[in-house]
Formats: C-alpha cells, structure tokens, sequence
C-alpha cells in the first residue's frame, strides 16, 4: 500500500514560508506606516507594482498585506516546487507528499496571512484615521474576507508551480517561446490584459461570465468560482508532479 | 529490504538508457554496480528511487511498489553525483532536516563524521568543493540508517586519504549495521575488496549478475619470465598481458590449473580486468 508522510514534508514547508510572511508583512507594515505619515505630508500619486497598488492617495492610503502575499504566494509557487521536488525526493518522500505538502503549506500560511490582512482591515475601520491596509476582499465581511485570502494565497501559489512545472517540462525551443510569451504579458500587464477581457466579454453579452469573478456583486459566487479555478490548477500541478523527471538544478 | 527490478526500461530521445532489466538487490550485501559512462547505472538508481519514471516495467522493495511510496523510499537513501539541495541551504541544516525526514537518522554519528572528515557545518553546500561536496553527501548516506543506501560514485573528487577513510567508515558502519549497499563506480580496483555481488550493465542490459567470487573464479593470472609466460598463454585465451623488464603478468580466462609449469606462478583474477575484458568481449 502506498503512504504518505506528510508531517514533516509540512514541518519543512512551513518553516520555509512562514519566516519569509514574518520578514514580508513586517517590512510591509513598515513601509505603510511611514507611508502614511509622509502622505500626512506629501500627496502621492498611485503607485502600481504588479497590480497591487503601494500607495494611492493621501486621503486613501492603503497597504494591502494580502494583495502583496498572494504575489509573495505566486514566486513560492514559481521559484520553490522544483527545489521542493528535489529535496523531498532527496530525503526519501514521494511525489504526491510533495504536492500535498505544498497544497497544505499554502492552505495553513494563506489563513494565517488572510487573518493578519483581516485585523488589518478591522483596525483601519475602527481608527480610519491610520488605514493600515485597503483590503480588496472586504465587501462579504470578515470570514467571507478571510476565506478569500486563504483560496487566492492557495491558487497563486499553485498557479506559480503549475507554470514552473509547465517550463520544466519543455524543450529548448519551447522554453524560450514560453519565456518570450510570457515576457509580454508582463510586458503588457496582466491587469490591462485582463481589463481588456472583462471589456471585451461585457460588451459581447457575455455579462454572466463577467458576474462569477467580481466580487463587490457578488462575494460568495467570486469565492466559489476561485475555488473551482484552484481546483482545477490544482489537479493540474498534482498531474505534472507526479509525472516530472526529476533533474538536478 | 529486497528491491527488485523487472522488465524496467528507460529511453531518452533515441537512446535506450535501460532495456529490459531484470535484477535483484538482496538483503545485506554489498553490491558493485559496474558499467563504462551512459550504460545505465544512475539512471537505475534514479529510478529506483522514483526521481526517474520509468517507461516501462516494475520495481518493488519486498514485493511493494516503491514508486511515490513513501514507506519504501523512507528506507532507501541515495548518494548521487548530482546535489538535490537547496540553494541557500546550509550543511549542518541539511542534517539538522535530514534527521526530520529520516526517522533512524543519527545526527550525532552525522557530526562525528563530519569532524573525521573536517566538514564544514556552517558552510553552504553549494560553495562545498567537489570532494568536500561528496564529503558532505558521504555524511548524509552513512547517518541516514537506511536499509539501503545506493552510492552513485561516492568518492569523486576525493583525495586519496579521504577515500581510504570513506572505505573504512563503510566497513566499520556495515558490521556494526548489516544493510543492502549498491555501489555504482568507475574505481572497480579500489572497491573490488568490498564488493560481495556484481552486476554489470552495459548499453542498458545486464550482462552479468553473479557473486564476485564466482565471476573471478572463471579467470586466473600467470606470471614469470616472460618467455615462460608468452609460452604458456599461447593457444589460450588471453584477457590481459602486462610486462616490466623481464617478467610478464598475464590474465586468462579459463579454471585455474592445480600445477603450471616450473618458474611461473598463478593468481586470482583482478575484478577490474574482468571488466574491462568482458567490455572488450561484448563490444
């Protein structure tokens, strides 16, 4: 019978993420705050770094400690399965305790950060006068807020494996036509991109679509269709996982 | 632990790293995996221990599938050519996880060693040298406890006093903890001491599975003058002559005679000679 040993595949992971959250939303908490006393200051104009914003105006300032997470979520999932894959393997654990591990790793750092955006949120709203944080996921409340975070740290993450092992499977050729493509996206901007498909869809009759992804219309419909969409990324990095040869660096 | 491989074959692109293998590793032996570059070797090792699929064919560890099976693979460790850490990992954290993923891991016998062989502990792996390097994945295979341990060319990079030290270890580690030990090696004289079972493979296919002593007993060396010697060999099968000054040695195949000639004496085969003439005889 084929087992699994989870416990310390997940001891290791944890260790890993939660020093790195530690570092993360200390500097992030940082930066707000003296964000917010030079804004008292100076007016700054919206800043966009790959689209969470670092400060809007000075009577909106705003650090969103999830949003920067999930990006955070997106490099673990991009720079660490493979190196995951290796050391596990290196230590005697299977494939699928790798993938649960990180499934689990994500689901555990995800709650943790979404409850510490959360207080975030719940601080900026009793004291408005000193917002720590603008918490895109607010609209359906504290636990529907909460959850939120939870599937949109877990889908960056896994959305950044799936495409890491994706790379990791091609060939020479392929590898550079997906580094080109994926170059212009960046390029371009996925929030233009995807601004542009919600255009195009809106004016296409295609509304409904629309309707399962925005979230001030609708919070649970948003959070049930992430979570089909994590599912599905989901099934496919477990599918790659346990399909990959795995090489050295 | 018994690990056994069937009908296991392997391609990459046209090359067929393993056709067809059939073998069995049994339990605590010492095993010499032998083979000339790209015949095979690590790519077994590396499917055994799941980093490989292969394309077809069945390995098992006492009758259970191994692949992604972490109650099999928990028993195995592997020392590979190639260092599967991280990055920014440190020595002793290597050991310090080590003895959290592997549940019969010594670390304290891991520091001994570690001070016999001056490793660095506070070292990054990555910025090891080659033989400190293979120091440090030597460390790893012998604290691991595992039942099994496949070593993939475990003293590269090794000075000669290091690699006398790593033989003795090894000595020292499988009387004191009898365990199934796979050594794949291109040093076939330094290892021919230790090795209790061979299999060589060549262009993926075993060519032969059988305990040490019984491959040498089908060869014998014959040295003296060498006039004697040349006479001697002639009309026999020769699988290697050397001389010096006037004396030859030479190693033919065949049972060793009870009586030779007046001035000529016999000797057991070189386990390396044998190899080196059945790669010859094949090709």
């Amino acid at each position: 019978m084929n087992t699994m040993r989870i416990k310390p595949a997940l001891h290791y992971q944890l260790d890993y993420v939660m020093w790195t959250v530690i570092w993360v939303i200390g500097i992030g908490v940082a930066i707000s705050i003296l964000a917010h006393i030079i804004t008292g200051v100076v007016v700054l104009g919206s800043i966009n770094i790959g689209g969470f914003f670092v400060a809007g105006d000075s009577a909106n300032m705003a650090y969103s400690v999830g949003g920067v997470m999930i990006f955070i979520a997106f490099i673990f999932g991009v720079g660490g399965i493979r190196e995951d894959l290796r050391f596990f393997v290196q230590n005697g654990l299977g494939r699928r305790t790798t993938f649960f591990a990180t499934l689990f790793g994500a689901l555990i750092a995800g709650a943790a950060i979404g409850l510490i955006s959360e207080v975030f949120n719940l601080i900026h709203r009793a004291v408005p006068v000193f917002p720590l944080t603008g918490n895109q996921f607010n609209t359906g409340g504290f636990f529907v807020g909460w959850l939120m975070h939870i599937i949109a740290f877990t889908l960056a993450w896994q959305l950044g494996a799936m495409i890491s092992l994706i790379y990791y499977r091609l060939s020479t050729v392929g590898a550079v036509v997906f580094s080109v493509v994926a170059g212009a996206m960046i390029l371009f901007g996925f929030g233009r991109m995807v601004g542009g498909l919600i255009t195009w869809l809106e004016h296409n009759d295609a509304a409904n679509l629309v309707y399962l992804f925005d979230f001030a219309r609708s919070p649970a419909t948003m959070l049930t269709s992430i979570l089909v969409v994590t599912a599905v990324v989901s099934t496919i990095t477990y599918l790659l996982i346990t399909r990959a040869q795995i090489h050295e660096p | 632990m018994r690990i056994e491989l069937k009908n296991v074959s392997k391609r990459f692109g046209q090359t067929q790293a393993l056709d067809s293998v059939n073998v069995v590793f049994g339990e605590q032996k010492i095993y010499g995996l032998l083979g000339n570059n790209g015949a095979g070797k690590s790519t077994m090792l590396n499917i055994i221990t799941s980093r490989y699929l292969a394309d077809s064919g069945e390995v098992a560890m006492n009758g259970q599938p191994i692949f992604d099976n972490d109650a099999c693979l928990n028993q195995i460790y592997l020392l590979s050519e190639k260092s599967f850490y991280p990055d920014s990992m440190k020595t002793g954290e290597a050991i310090k996880w080590a003895a959290i993923f592997y549940p019969s891991f010594d670390r304290n016998l891991a520091h001994q060693l570690a001070e016999r062989f001056n490793l660095p502990l506070k070292k990054k792996i990555t910025a090891l040298s080659t033989g400190y390097a293979s120091i440090f994945k030597i460390v790893m295979a012998l604290s691991s406890g595992a039942p099994v341990l496949l070593l993939d060319e475990p003293v590269l990079g090794l000075d000669a006093g290091h690699r006398d030290l790593f033989y003795k270890i090894l000595i020292e580690r499988y009387s004191e903890n009898p365990c199934t030990i796979v050594i794949s090696t291109h040093l076939i004289a330094e290892v021919a001491g230790l090795i209790e079972h061979c299999v060589i493979i060549k262009n993926g296919r075993i060519v032969k599975d059988a305990p040490a002593q019984d491959l040498l007993a089908g060869g014998y060396t014959v040295s003296g003058p060498a006039g004697l010697v040349d006479e001697y060999i002639r009309g026999k099968r020769v699988l290697s002559q050397s001389g010096l000054g006037g004396l030859k040695t030479a190693s033919l195949s065949g049972e060793r005679p009870n009586e030779l000639p007046q001035g000529l004496e016999s000797g057991r085969l070189n386990l390396q000679e044998y190899f080196i003439e059945l790669m010859n005889e094949e090709a």
